[in-house]
């Protein structure tokens, strides 16, 4: 996990599953929950699997961030994760970027050049 | 010529099981040909129906048991989740997108799975348990080639 002015990079490696959803979603609540952290960038460039137990912790963290007036962004998906993302609806709600450096300026922090 | 495989395994209702059940389905789908895509779809409605079996089924209690069949033949694959938790009261309710019970959950369990699989089949009696079939071809322009 990283901290970029307001926002919050997690880089998670592994499968997503209800075996870790749950260890997953308090580390990112708990670093939201830290002063003046009011965005989440997901980069799933390590992540080789998820299931609805993760795309339902990660409609959580949405709801989560939302009522803080924060923005949720995505990068970094496979082919099977970039489907399931899609599929379930969340891309509506959580909008991907290619690589972290765009969703950061997307989300308003200053990224040198 | 077809050669039939079956496994069958029991395993308690832990969540890390969820992701060894994932792996010994993928491991029995190389020996057909399945494409990547195909390996991909069926890992997420295995891991769907394990998940099930252990948040519903056995409502997050690591003292259940789970019966996981995987055959294969020439033609495809099928895969039986079982349990003895404590069964779904509306089958057709539950199988609905977005029909969840607990918050933060997406309800879209049954629904990966009949989009990913071929064929689902869902028996359950309350009090009792709940059995999943799932099946998958191999992709016809795949079996032609053997």
């Amino acid at each position: 996990m990283e901290k970029v002015g307001q926002t919050l990079i997690i880089r998670y490696k592994g499968e997503i599953d209800m075996s870790v959803s749950g260890n997953i979603k308090d580390a990112i609540d708990r670093e939201m929950d830290k002063e003046r952290t009011k965005n989440l960038i997901i980069n799933f460039k390590h992540v080789e699997f998820i299931d609805s137990s993760g795309l339902g912790m990660l409609l959580g963290r949405y709801k989560f961030v939302t009522i803080r007036s924060g923005k949720v962004a995505v990068t970094g998906a496979n082919e099977v994760v970039h489907r399931l993302l899609d599929l379930s609806g969340l891309y509506s709600l959580m909008k991907p970027y290619k690589n972290e450096r765009l969703a950061l300026r997307a989300l308003g922090e200053e990224v040198l050049a | 010529m077809s050669k039939v495989n079956r496994v069958k395994m029991q395993f308690p209702s832990h969540p890390e099981n969820v992701s060894l059940a994932r792996v010994v389905v993928a491991t029995m789908m190389s020996s057909l040909d399945f494409t990547l895509t195909n390996l991909d779809d069926v890992k997420v409605a295995v891991s769907e129906a394990v998940s099930n079996s252990i948040m519903h089924g056995y409502q997050n209690e690591s003292n259940g048991l789970i019966d996981l069949t995987i055959a294969v033949d020439g033609n495809g694959l099928e895969v039986i989740v079982e349990d003895r938790g404590q069964g779904i009261v509306d089958i057709e309710k539950a199988m609905e997108a977005s029909y969840s019970t607990e918050p933060d959950r997406m309800g879209l369990g049954f629904v990966f799975m009949q989009s990913f699989m071929d064929e689902l089949e869902v028996l359950s009696e309350v009090g009792k348990g709940t059995r999943v079939r799932l099946y998958k071809s191999v992709p016809q322009l795949q079996r032609s080639l053997q």
